[in-house]
């Protein structure tokens, strides 16, 4: 499979401030990949160099094989990009800038505005400044996906839509990737990228700390255990390895597992339990877990 | 083209505004020529009170009030300043304005490299300083030839209202520069204002000063109504200034542009 975005030792300094460093991975040609960390992590930058809205310090990022500075305007033709705030032009109606969006495009966009418009449920005659947030995200989405892009980009893309309207572009999004398109969605929002993508790259403080499949990333024998005990646990009774996140209130104690579930039976069953829960961790666990563990 | 058109429309009532504002100074001046005319040694005396700082700042130092186009290259200096104004916001607002609305992100990541959108927003700010100088020429012809009586000194007068033309693309320029190198302007109007007034009084002081040395920092000086007045034509070491601080300027933003950041919210 060809990848649509390879990065490459990807880094950028502030000045002196840290943006991302040596940021590597590949987003292959028709999937759907997340990109998630926390606020500040490094999402946006990335997005934004490979986009070469901002110049890398260092290392390099490629775009259906070609260099994303060098070939900006010819990458460009087969992006569509969303960005995380949507904001334009002052005075503008809704179609006048779908028009001037799509005039940049040397393509007939008219029927992919109106399809979009319709199912998005936005008036065109609108003028933007007249319209509430999600429908200004709106107006991006189908400024980002009328010239039919092979690769679409997202950041933070769900931010301000109703969960209806999350519905309903999730669906379009899975629809433009039947259609072929490779999507890249960065999120801070653990639930939706679990839904979409296939593939994940968790970023923090500026560094890749893990690239994995979704599905990986949740079986992987990861268990969230909860149980009850009127025992007393001595403190160091589960200092195993793959134990994190150890919680105890009360009767209740709680961790998340990695590791040999036999191990854990019979540490459990050693004790005297009044309740037991055995359960997949979602995303959000886990990530909290890298994200915990590293800080 | 798309964003030529676009660069046009977004800054068509403005200038509308602009030429409208350029033009009644021009007419609002001229008003009070009959009025010098009429008593120009009584004029003359009164200006002899003033002090001669006050004079240049307020662009007394012409004394050529007898003939029309001599009053006018008085009255000039309030339409460059304007001029200056109009020309400073659209240096510094052209490119800034994308980044402060936070449009950047649309017009960045069109397929269309960062030289073509200078290009063609440059060539938006042409066409409006084209027309605005074409719509003030007019108008102020109009008003000056009505009010000569016997010949109409038309070369000095062309020279005189061309300079406006040439100061305006000058203060662009300087306008530009700054904001491809500043790291973000928060609004346009004050540092535009800043900037104008800051060369104005430097052209004042230029004037009263002893050396000559001023007169080159600041372009309100660099077409001097008296010299034209006097030889019909520029100054060459002006011109050549002039034409240096216009190319190397644009060049300038060409290379800081290219090269920008454009960050996020």
């Amino acid at each position: 499979m060809a990848n649509a975005i390879e990065i490459n030792n990807l880094t950028k300094y502030y000045g002196k401030a840290r943006g991302i460093e040596n940021v590597t991975f590949n987003v292959e040609e028709g999937e759907i990949f997340g990109f998630i960390g926390p606020n500040g992590a490094g999402k946006s930058t990335t997005i934004r160099t490979i986009l070469a809205l901002i110049y890398p310090t260092s290392g390099e990022a490629k775009i259906f094989g070609m260099d994303c500075i060098k070939h900006a305007p010819e990458i460009a033709k087969r992006v569509g990009y969303l960005p995380s705030e949507v904001f334009y032009y002052d005075g503008m109606k809704v179609k006048d800038l779908l028009n001037y969006s799509a005039s940049f495009y040397k393509k007939d966009c008219k029927k992919r505005i109106q399809e979009l418009s319709e199912l998005m449920d936005l008036d065109l005659n609108k003028k933007i400044d007249d319209l509430s947030y999600g429908n200004k995200k709106k107006v991006g989405i189908v400024q980002g996906l009328l010239h039919s892009p092979d690769l679409i980009i997202l950041d933070e893309p769900t931010s301000g839509l109703d969960p209806l309207m999350q519905q309903t572009f999730f669906d379009l999004l899975e629809a433009e990737n039947k259609r072929g398109a490779t999507v890249l969605m960065s999120s801070h929002i653990l639930g939706e990228v679990q839904r979409l993508c296939s593939r994940v790259a968790i970023i923090k403080d500026g560094t890749i700390i893990k690239l994995e499949k979704i599905s990986t990333l949740q079986e992987d024998s990861y268990k969230r255990i909860k149980f009850e005990t009127n025992d007393n646990i001595p403190q160091d009774y589960f200092a195993i390895s793959g134990v994190n996140d150890l919680k105890a209130e009360g009767k209740t104690h709680s961790f998340i597992y990695k590791g040999d579930i036999n191990v854990m039976t019979a540490k459990l069953s050693a004790l005297k339990l009044t309740n037991l829960w055995v359960d997949e961790p979602d995303l959000e666990e886990i990530f909290m877990h890298y994200y915990s563990k590293e800080a | 083209m798309n964003i030529y058109k676009h660069e046009l429309q977004a800054n068509i009532k403005t200038t509308l505004i602009w030429i409208f504002s350029l033009s009644s100074i021009a007419a609002v001046m001229m008003a009070f020529y009959p009025m010098f005319k009429n008593d120009t040694a009584t004029f003359i005396k009164l200006l002899d009170n003033i002090p001669s700082y006050m004079k240049s700042m307020l662009g007394f130092n012409v004394l050529s009030f007898t003939t029309s186009v001599g009053y006018y290259s008085f009255a000039f200096i309030y339409s460059v300043l304007f001029g200056a104004i109009q020309a400073m916001n659209l240096g510094i607002g052209i490119i800034s304005k994308e980044e402060r609305e936070r449009t950047a992100d649309f017009i960045l990541t069109k397929p269309v490299s960062r030289g073509k959108i200078l290009t063609s927003k440059l060539l938006a700010v042409l066409t409006i300083f084209i027309v605005t100088n074409i719509v003030y020429s007019a108008v102020s012809f109009l008003i000056v030839k009505s009010m000569t009586d016997g010949s109409f000194a038309a070369r000095k007068f062309v020279l005189i209202n061309a300079s406006l033309f040439f100061s305006q693309l000058i203060f662009f320029s300087i306008g530009l520069v700054v904001s491809v190198t500043a790291k973000k302007i928060k609004a346009v109007l004050p540092v535009s204002l800043g900037l104008v007034f800051a060369f104005y009084a430097i052209s004042a002081f230029a004037v009263t000063s002893k050396s000559d040395k001023l007169r080159y920092i600041t372009p309100f000086q660099y077409f001097k109504t008296d010299y034209i007045l006097m030889n019909s034509k520029y100054e060459t070491v002006f011109v050549v200034i002039s034409a240096a601080i216009v190319i190397a300027g644009i060049a300038a933003s060409y290379i800081l542009f290219k090269r920008r950041d454009i960050h996020s919210v």
